[in-house]
């Protein structure tokens, strides 16, 4: 006799769903649709406004030129100054206070969330998360003014120090003598308010170390510092990397309380020199020149802000790519 | 002899019952331990004593504070927040509980195996093996050696030395019990706690598991937490049978050499447990 082997078949999951599920499933579809709309629309009109200044410089100008100049229109022939619009310095100038933040926020926060998952009692751990919490909800115009009113003074005198002592070394160089409106300060800014960002995300990954992981090294005579630098951060490498990128994205799309330090300087790339007063921000050139654009420099600035959006998705696919890895991972 | 358990209720704790039988000199040995978690006392005023180059199996129903006793007895108890315990244990004649004795030199001494395989998953075989080197920061001249000898101890020897560079991850859920095994015995330890090691096992497993916690009884001292009475009698010299009752802290019911404890057993209720009764 021979068997016969009966065709297979799939059961769609349409089928197993009620009129109502089917109902919500449409809705929830359509929600996450929409996202992904507004997302495209949002790039398409970036694009769309950038193109009559980027088609006006050529798109390599515009993203190596450091030179931003509105240019004018004189009495005499020889008074006109053509415009030029190249984002270079602020671009740079983005990522090198992105940098200077990362720096500053990163051993902080993995200071603060050790901390409250291994070390602080219970009662100092749910204090520590509420304030940490609060933290990252205050607005970042608050932020500004602590850094106007604050931080200001303080950093000119550290940034004096740094250039007095250390001054040999390129990054803390000040030729102008002025010791206000330095990257550093933007840095220690953003640090500040990327610290409770990252450090939320990296408490959560490392309050998850298994309990049983712990148990084991400290079983073995490990103590505090081998457990936590041969358990806890392998097990919560990718995830802390995740939280540093996320803290990145943020720090390159802050403008108040940038905007409100930074000192802006068109015309050259200041690559290192942190307490020098020659900054940039692509978010703070916007904040800073849009009011009294002409039509060729508003469409200038969005282009500039269509290379910070480009730096945000990237960015931010990094680190939802690695914590997708890090899922894989376990 | 009375004691609070809690402000409202009193308990007497019923001396346990057969100890005398053992007479062999012991290398380590709990005297009056009483435990706590936060104001509720689970363990109440146990006393036994773990002859060297042993196996004892502490045996009885759930809840009833063998593993929490077993934590006692290498200062992993009190890692756990609102855990509390007042007697002695006494280790090689000095009480690790003593004030001047470090709680990390303890549990190198006496190394602990848990009822779940945990491998470090990020580490290979190999440096599972090295690991408690690398934690409690002791240098070895020939690490190798080492590996060797310390699979090779566990019983794991032959079956990964081709791959010692592979992640544990990579072996059966038997195999990383054993490297937990050899990742404890790699320190050095005199005394080895053994949490129910087989619950996550399958049998051939445990079979090969239990020939390991054998070979180890030959040159040092074991003790080990079992649900399973047939473990029991396969491995362990000794046997201590505890039991809670009513709500009541746990207790040593009733200690002695296996034989005695499952085939003469002197108290009623140890009879009922051991021949599946209750529990």
């Amino acid at each position: 006799m021979t068997l016969q082997i009966p065709k297979p078949k799939t059961i769609s999951r349409n089928a197993q769903l009620t009129k109502a599920d089917r109902r919500f499933a449409r809705v929830m579809t359509a929600a996450a649709f929409f996202s992904l709309v507004v997302l495209s629309l949002i790039a398409i009109f970036l694009v769309y406004q950038a193109v009559p200044a980027i088609r006006d410089q050529g798109l390599i100008q515009f993203l190596t030129d450091a030179r931003w100049d509105s240019g004018s229109i004189g009495e005499r022939d020889s008074d006109f100054v053509e415009p030029i619009f190249g984002i270079a310095a602020m671009l740079w100038g983005t990522i090198l206070i992105g940098i200077i933040a990362i720096i500053l926020a990163l051993p902080i926060s993995l200071g603060l969330a050790t901390f409250i998952v291994f070390i602080a009692s219970e009662k100092i751990a749910g204090v520590a998360r509420a304030i940490v919490d609060f933290l990252a909800a205050i607005p970042s115009i608050v932020y500004a003014l602590w850094a106007i009113s604050a931080l200001t003074l303080k950093g000119r005198e550290w940034g004096e120090w740094l250039t007095t002592n250390l001054g040999f070394i390129p990054i803390f160089k000040n030729d102008i003598g002025i010791w206000v409106g330095t990257p550093l300060i933007a840095g220690i800014v953003l640090a500040a308010m990327i610290t409770p960002i990252i450090t939320s995300v990296t408490r959560e990954v490392l309050s998850r170390t298994p309990a049983e992981l712990v148990s084991a090294s400290l079983a073995l005579g490990g103590t505090l510092w081998p457990t936590l630098k041969y358990v806890a951060f392998p097990f919560a490498k990718s995830g802390i990397v995740a939280a540093t990128m996320l803290g990145l994205g943020r720090a390159l799309g802050e403008t108040v309380a940038v905007f409100y330090v930074l000192n802006l300087t068109y015309g050259t790339i200041n690559w290192v020199g942190i307490v020098s007063p020659q900054g940039g921000s692509i978010a703070s050139l916007i904040v800073a020149k849009f009011s009294e654009a002409g039509a060729l420099e508003i469409s200038a600035l969005l282009g500039g802000g269509m290379v910070l959006f480009v730096i945000t998705l990237i960015v931010n696919a990094i680190a939802t790519a690695i914590s997708r890895l890090a899922i894989t991972d376990k | 002899m009375t004691i609070n358990s809690t402000e409202s209720s009193v308990f007497q704790v019923p001396k346990t019952k057969g100890t005398g039988s053992i007479t062999t000199d012991a290398v380590m040995e709990s005297v009056g331990m009483y435990v706590w978690f936060g104001p509720r006392l689970v363990l109440a005023d146990v006393n036994l004593k773990f002859p060297a180059n042993s196996v004892t199996a502490l045996i009885g129903p759930s809840g009833c504070g063998k593993s929490t006793f077993i934590r006692t007895l290498n200062r992993m108890h009190e890692l756990i927040p609102s855990a509390a315990l007042a007697g002695q244990v006494l280790f090689e004649g000095n009480d690790i509980y003593g004030p001047t004795v470090n709680p990390v030199d303890v549990r190198l001494r006496i190394g602990m195996v848990f009822q779940k395989p945990n491998p470090f998953p990020a580490m290979t075989i190999e440096e599972n093996v090295l690991s408690g080197l690398r934690l409690a920061k002791i240098k070895n001249e020939k690490p190798a050696e080492l590996v060797e000898k310390s699979l090779t101890q566990a019983g794991l020897w032959n079956e990964v030395k081709d791959r010692l560079g592979n992640t544990a991850g990579s072996l059966s859920g038997g195999q990383q019990q054993r490297l937990c095994i050899a990742r404890s015995l790699a320190v050095n330890p005199n005394v080895l706690l053994m949490d129910e090691p087989c619950s996550a096992l399958d049998p051939g497993s445990t079979l090969r598991v239990e020939e390991t916690i054998r070979e180890l009884s030959e040159f040092m001292t074991v003790v080990i937490v079992t649900h399973n009475m047939q473990q029991a009698q396969r491995v362990a010299q000794f046997t201590a049978f505890f039991l809670s009752e009513d709500n009541n802290p746990g207790y040593v019911v009733e200690h002695g050499p296996t034989v005695d404890v499952f085939a003469n057993p002197i108290d009623t209720r140890t009879s009922d447990y051991v021949n599946g009764r209750f529990g």
